[in-house]
């Protein structure tokens, strides 16, 4: 089990032109800004482009490719190197412009796409459940965010009345 | 060891920032760890399965929303 190895196997995917542009979001993305975080799965954010000369999305080219290279399939999960990995098209304007402006990173000689840690906390906001709750909390606690971008990403997406409600649940501060 | 609340917040604090603080290979590692023994832990729980519920989560809705 080799999360490393999952990120490489992705690489390719791009290279050899089965995907487009990918970013890697949720806990795993999360944890390239905090401290490691228990997660049942790895997601990759990334287009799904349709078949040439097709309007019809199909991600059978991405499967049928890493079944090739060693992937199981697990419902709605590809199982690569002992991790579920899902792959997630960009539903919203917030998470399209997580997937445009994510950020590069080196991890050992190994090349990541990741959503930044605005817009990680963003999402967790917008998406709401607990845990997302409990991530975006440790965001604010940690530090790592850039408060003028994070602020401006609540405005585009008009999250700025969620964020008062945050801050007035779970910090009690609204500065 | 203490009973002092705020010297162990302090301290849990202090122990989830050095973690954050490490390098991301490393962290990736300890992600690995994590999920190996959440599978253990799984494994050795699908006798009780049968008669308690597992826990279950649902996926994340990343559709934009009403704020």
């Amino acid at each position: 089990m080799d999360i490393r190895e999952v990120i490489k196997t992705v690489n390719r995917m791009q290279a050899d032109g089965v995907i487009e542009n990918y970013a890697i979001g949720g806990a795993v993305g999360a944890t390239f800004f905090l401290e490691p975080m228990a997660t049942l799965d790895v997601d990759i954010f990334t287009r799904l482009q349709p078949e040439p000369g097709s309007v019809i999305v199909n991600p059978t080219r991405i499967f049928d490719y890493l079944k090739a290279h060693g992937g199981v399939m697990e419902g709605e999960y590809i199982v690569l190197d002992g991790w579920p990995v899902q792959f997630l098209p960009p539903a919203g304007a917030l998470v399209e412009e997580a997937l445009a402006e994510a950020v590069h990173v080196d991890v050992d000689g190994v090349p990541a796409r990741v959503f930044s840690a605005e817009h990680l906390a963003a999402i967790a906001l917008q998406v709401g459940r607990a845990k997302d709750k409990a991530r975006l909390l440790q965001f604010v606690e940690s530090g790592v965010l850039d408060a003028a971008r994070f602020q401006a990403i609540l405005a585009r997406h008009g999250l700025e009345a969620a964020w008062l409600r945050f801050q007035r649940q779970f910090i009690g501060d609204e500065s | 060891m203490t009973t002092d609340i705020a010297r162990i917040l302090e301290s849990k604090r202090a122990h989830r920032n050095a973690l954050a603080a490490r390098p991301i290979a490393e962290k990736l590692r300890l992600l690995d760890a994590l999920r190996e023994r959440e599978l253990l832990i799984r494994r050795a729980s699908l006798r009780g399965a049968q008669t308690i519920h597992e826990v279950h989560e649902d996926a994340a809705s990343y559709v934009d929303k009403p704020a």
